[in-house]
């Protein structure tokens, strides 16, 4: 083989090479739209395509593929699905705020339908397209040669619309990307004018005409703080929210109407992330979704189960769905060929000195072409004052030259002037004629006078780019679309819920709902009870509590983790409602679940949360150390292995600890004895429990309570707390209950009063309310009474207590 | 757990291409072999897209030529985890093709089924694109191919130029106006002032390529923020900025003191102390500033030179005959050539490739691919720590400083495609 040329070539050289033409080509040339016109090169050629072949907004459509292929071959070499995806998206109502193009055929759909193909669609020029290529013939702009320098292309249009702020752009270049939001015309163009006529105003007062920006899908922004952001410095994060309302259907069933969606959003993968959502039930209550979208505009439905609150189901729609999106605002766009990333002010600032630029190209070329025009006229108006020397002139002459040099010399003509007297028609020398001539030249030099006086001052310049920009609002401008919301005024929840007491249970299974505290009836003592929940098989109610709708809830869980929510936030469900699964309301990890709730007004009011494991340990905590859970969770006690919490008790530091366990033991010691620690600590020892016993209740309590006791067949008893001794923390306790016979394990120990009532749940769901005072008062260490009537393999599942009064600090 | 996952599926991959090796189905249908069989003689041409492989396979000299078109642009090596990339189809019959296999323990370039290996992509951008994939897969996964000197890249042409009877194919836009310049002289002078005789011929051709080159630099000045009208008056004034014992201040004294012979014009120094670099700032019609080492450079050195050599078609007036005859007056150097190239290109016709589809097989082959008369880039690396930055700073995860690259180096750029 001969020996062939090579160059050697590093290959970090030709990595930086190779990929800076790339970078830079994409940036300069394809992603990034230009600050003056707003058009990424693409869109410019198309739009040029179209104006050279002419499918104005008057004229026949013409096939998609004839444009494409013609801004394909001459301008851009590039692939033809780039070219008429561009295109499309220049049709799409939902795309562009102001479509460009007009077409015919299908063109997709919001749901994501692609456009037909382009032999099947047909497109012409929008009306408001001509104003961004009006006077292009003007030399109004730079025109340079295309890819085989066999054509002419603008490198700019000389558009009157502010397009790149009310349509708005998006693009990812290599190491940046752009996306403008579009506006309304009317809105963009007072501010425009608002800065003409000072150019020194601040982004504030701009935002007094400018809201911000104006989607053509409508919907709502959600907050301003974002908006003024971007506007000053380029950037900012703006929200996007779905409007929804609420409809009355037949036969009193209520539905979620969405009728306009966020920028940018799919309908059919939203409608499928719905679907999703409800069947994972991470979502509840929607029981019928359908699109009921039609010429009309777009209508989704969802129907909700009765007892349910739509708002909720609103709320976690914009939580979980595209029903709520983010738009990140990034206005970078080319200045000069360079990107750069501007503010509001900028941006239009750049519009105007633009404007600026192709008016006064605009009046120079109308200028050069009056002055040849009057020349013309003024040689025509010599020729009529001398017909009759012209016509000797004329008739004497040889041939058309001889004629021609002897009207330049004997009336002083140019030769301009000389041929077009030649070329003049005879009928212009009618006495109408000749008039006209005179008159077009008076005109004319008005005319003239006119655009000198217009190049030569200022006012009078931007008076016409502002008389400009009034005639595209008069014709182009629309109301705004998308409604910009408060976010400091929006309501929140609580501002229309009612505060009100509720009983809020939550079965061993994981499921929990909030009741109305007037559905359980108070019965006398023995009674059957009325059923509580309708538990699923093999479930039983564990945690029933009463707490008002604004309180907080802290869930502590037997792995020691603390989850919050509001006590609103829990579906509410009638008396025998089998509630919502917890995974819905709280994110818990595998294996964990709540073992006590602690209802909390605010965590402003001070003291304590104290805990009890099922070992023995207590600890206690500040309760504000808990006032910024995270949607996870966060750590609430550090636990040793095989451990799990089993009460977490509120407190106020100054009150006394009691412990019970399953074999019927408590222990009685000041809660002065437990110091306060941090929010992971492990805690101290509060009982010393046999390896066979646990612990299954603990109360903070004050002088002047009686401790209820209740074993697992329904079994208890009340017995006044001086009957039980003070003893130091850590010790065996003393016998509170005997658990042998008829009795059972304990399941319960609370602390009440003669007017308290307490509920009593049973593992099959049977649940009964007793009066405090109605329970036998006996003394430790006996067998206490029946408190339940129980069938056979029924038992106690958990018990609670009900204050008589409505309570100032509320508890369990 | 997610490491363990990977590897996994990295051998599995690994697995598919080496059992596919020849007899892939696959790979027969897309790999048009040679029928050479010492590896020391073969050589293949990944080729960009069906539309060129077409070219390409057509065109080939088929005893020692294989052909492998890709489609698409292949997965960035970079980014990607080792399985995936091993997983994406294209690399799967790249690896196959090559016969190596792939990873620490399997690759063996003594497997390696072709001697030369030739990138032949698009001389268009996003042929550029592609070549830094490739590049990135064979730097990070067939470094071997690269040390043993084996890896190379076509260099397709940019342009078909015919005028008159004369054809040329041209990589770049340079050699282009080279060539131009070339036909033009043949029967074209210039009339200098202080001249007796017009210059004409391999003068005059020197002459123009000289000012060719002296407006590149000039342009890369003014793009940099030196104010033409400036440098224009530095140039003027003989000022020699890389003279030794020149500094800062010398340079900025110099600068002002043409800014003060102009209108409107001012400059002033700020920085420079305290670690921040020097600059000059320029107030004027287009204010703008610059650091004084621009003035250092051999850049300017080289301008200065030029300067020197073209200075009397800078002074002008000068009287450009063209073989028709025609005659043309011209006052400055930038009109002197827009007339000369105008003059050059009558009777042009410019083909620009975009595509290597473009080309029939017979021009690909004449052009790019035979051994007789094309130019091959043959890739080195004598830097592995610079290499692996740049890989690491242009193909990887982090935005941030590609993007700053991109800054720093947008100056640079040759072939700008819009």
């Amino acid at each position: 083989m001969s020996p062939e040329r090579q160059t050697p070539v590093p290959i970090e050289e030709e990595m930086r090479k190779s990929y800076l033409d790339y970078a830079m080509s994409v940036i300069v040339g394809r992603a990034l739209p230009d600050i003056r016109d707003g058009l990424k090169p693409v869109h410019r050629r198309v739009l040029y395509t179209m104006n050279v072949i002419g499918v104005a907004w008057n004229r026949p459509y013409k096939k998609a593929a004839r444009i494409v292929g013609d801004c394909m071959g001459k301008y851009h070499p590039h692939g033809d699905s780039a070219i008429y995806e561009a295109l499309v998206r220049m049709v799409q109502e939902f795309s562009l705020r102001y479509p460009l193009v007009d077409g015919q055929g299908n063109f997709g759909s919001i749901d994501g339908d692609p456009a037909a193909a382009m032999r099947y669609t047909e497109a012409r020029l929008a009306k408001i397209a001509h104003e961004m290529l009006a006077d292009i013939d003007k030399d109004t702009v730079e025109f340079v040669p295309n890819y085989d320098e066999n054509e002419q292309e603008p490198v700019v249009l000389p558009t009157r619309i502010p397009n790149l702020l009310v349509n708005g752009s998006s693009g990812i270049a290599v190491g940046m990307a752009t996306n403008i939001p579009p506006h309304n015309l009317n809105e963009i163009v007072d501010g425009l004018v608002m800065l003409i006529d000072n150019p020194d105003t601040a982004v504030d007062d701009l935002m007094k005409v400018i809201p911000g920006p104006d989607f053509p899908t409508r919907g709502y922004i959600y907050g301003r703080a974002g908006i003024r952001e971007a506007y000053s410095t380029g950037r900012g994060i703006i929200t996007l929210r779905a409007k929804a309302h609420v409809e009355k259907l037949r036969g009193g069933r209520e539905a979620i109407i969405v009728t306009e969606l966020p920028y940018q959003v799919n309908k059919a993968t939203l409608m499928e992330k719905i679907g999703e959502l409800i069947r994972d039930k991470r979502i509840e209550g929607i029981s019928e979704r359908r699109d009921e979208s039609s010429r009309e505009g777009i209508r989704i439905v969802l129907e909700i189960g009765r007892g349910e609150m739509p708002q909720i189901i609103i709320n976690q729609l914009y939580k979980h769905t595209q029903m709520q999106t983010t738009f990140g605002i990034i206005m970078l766009a080319l200045v000069g060929r360079r990107p750069q990333v501007v503010t509001l002010k900028q941006m239009l600032t750049e519009f105007i000195a633009f404007r600026r630029e192709v008016v006064t190209r605009r009046t120079k070329y109308d200028l050069a072409r009056a002055e040849e025009k009057a020349h013309i006229l003024e040689g025509l108006r010599k020729a009529v004052d001398q017909l009759d020397l012209v016509i000797r002139l004329i008739r004497q002459a040889e041939h058309p030259e001889a004629a021609k040099e002897a009207l330049i010399r004997r009336l002083d003509l140019s030769e301009i002037q000389a041929k077009h007297i030649l070329d003049m028609r005879l009928q212009r020398l009618t006495q109408l004629e000749r008039h006209k001539i005179v008159e077009e030249h008076e005109q004319t030099l008005a005319l003239i006078t006119d655009l000198k006086g217009i190049l030569s001052s200022e006012q009078r310049l931007m008076g016409i780019i502002k008389e400009e920009l009034a005639a595209l609002k008069n014709d182009f401008g629309d109301e705004r679309r998308t409604e910009i919301l408060e976010e400091t005024t929006d309501l929140t929840i609580e501002d229309l819920l009612a505060d009100e007491e509720m009983v809020v249970t939550i079965t061993r299974s994981g499921y929990i709902k909030r009741t109305h505290v007037e559905s359980y009836r108070s019965q006398k003592r023995g009674g059957k009870g009325v059923t509580g929940m309708e538990t699923k098989e093999e479930d039983i109610v564990e945690d029933l509590f009463v707490a008002s709708t604004h309180s907080f809830l802290l869930f502590f869980t037997n792995k020691g983790k603390v989850h919050w929510l509001k006590v609103h936030e829990i579906p509410e469900g009638g008396r025998q409602a089998k509630g919502k699964a917890m995974v819905n309301v709280l994110s818990l990890a595998e294996g964990e679940a709540v073992a006590t709730c602690v209802p909390v007004r605010d965590f402003e009011s001070g003291g304590y949360i104290l805990f009890a494991t099922k070992k023995g340990t207590v600890k206690k905590t500040e309760l504000s150390q808990f006032s910024h859970p995270r949607s996870g969770g966060i750590l609430a006690i550090t636990l040793e292995a095989g451990d799990e919490v089993i009460a977490a008790r509120r407190t106020d530091g100054q009150r006394e600890v009691l412990i019970s366990t399953k074999a019927g033991l408590i222990i009685r010691f000041p809660e002065e004895e437990v110091r306060p620690m941090g929010r992971t600590a492990g805690g101290v020892r509060g009982i010393d429990v046999d390896d066979d016993d646990q612990v299954i209740a603990a109360e903070v309590v004050q002088e002047g309570v009686s401790v209820f006791t209740i074993t697992e067949r329904g079994y208890g008893k009340r017995t006044p707390l001086e009957e039980y001794r003070l003893q130091g923390r850590g010790g065996k306790g003393i016998i509170d209950i005997k658990t042998e016979g008829r009795n059972g394990s304990v399941v319960g120990m609370l602390q009440i009063r003669e007017s308290d009532d307490i509920l009593a749940v049973t593992t099959k769901g049977q649940m009964i309310r007793v009066h405090g005072g109605d329970v036998t008062s006996q003394g430790r260490n006996t067998m206490g009474v029946r408190i339940i009537a129980l069938d056979a393999d029924d038992r106690v599942g958990s018990v609670a207590r009900v204050e008589a009064e409505q309570p100032t600090e509320p508890s369990s | 757990m997610r490491a363990a996952q990977a590897r996994e599926a990295a051998r599995k991959a690994r697995e598919l291409t080496r059992k596919g090796g020849r007899d892939d189905e696959g790979l027969s249908a897309k790999l048009a072999d040679c029928s050479e069989r010492d590896p020391q003689f073969r050589e293949i041409f990944l080729v960009e897209g069906d539309s060129a492989g077409g070219s390409a396979k057509q065109g080939r000299d088929r005893k020692v030529q294989a052909v492998l078109p890709l489609r698409g642009k292949i997965i960035n090596a970079e980014k990607a985890r080792y399985d995936k990339v091993l997983s994406h189809q294209e690399i799967r019959l790249l690896i196959s093709a090559l016969g190596t296999g792939i990873g620490p323990e399997e690759f063996d370039i003594a497997k390696l089924r072709y001697h030369k290996v030739i990138l032949m992509t698009d001389a268009d951008v996003d042929g550029a694109h592609i070549r830094t994939l490739l590049l990135t897969f064979f730097f990070r996964h067939m470094v071997s191919i690269i040390e043993a000197g084996r890896l190379f890249i076509a260099q397709p042409p940019l342009f078909k130029v015919k005028k008159g009877k004369a054809e040329r194919y041209l990589m770049s836009e340079r050699e282009m106006e080279e060539f131009l310049l070339a036909q033009w002289v043949e029967k074209a002078s210039i009339k200098i002032p202080g001249k007796s005789q017009p210059v004409k011929e391999e003068a005059l051709l020197e002459a123009l390529k000289r000012a060719l080159e002296f407006r590149t630099l000039f342009a890369k000045f003014a793009r940099r923020g030196v104010p033409r009208a400036i440098l224009d008056g530095l140039l003027r004034k003989k000022f020699r900025g890389t003279k030794r014992g020149v500094g800062d201040t010398e340079i900025f004294a110099a600068v002002r003191e043409v800014a003060s012979e102009l209108d409107g014009w001012n400059a002033e120094l700020v920085g420079g102390d305290n670690g921040d670099a020097a600059l000059i700032q320029v107030t004027g019609p287009h204010p703008t500033a610059f650091s004084p080492d621009m003035l250092k450079s051999a850049d300017y050195a080289q301008l200065f030179e030029c300067h020197g050599e073209i200075a009397a078609l800078h002074k002008g007036p000068c009287t450009v005959v063209d073989d028709s005859g025609k005659e043309v007056v011209t006052r400055t150097l930038d009109e002197l050539m827009e007339v000369v190239m105008g003059f050059a290109k009558e009777g042009l016709s410019l083909q620009r490739y975009k595509g290597l589809g473009e080309m029939n097989p017979e021009q690909l082959w004449e052009t790019t691919m035979n051994p007789e008369t094309r130019t091959l880039l043959k890739v080195t690396m004598d830097d592995a720590v610079g290499a692996d930055e740049i890989f690491t700073i242009l193909m990887g995860d982090a935005v941030e400083p590609r993007r700053e690259f991109i800054e720093k180096n947008a100056l640079d750029v040759v072939n700008l495609d819009v």
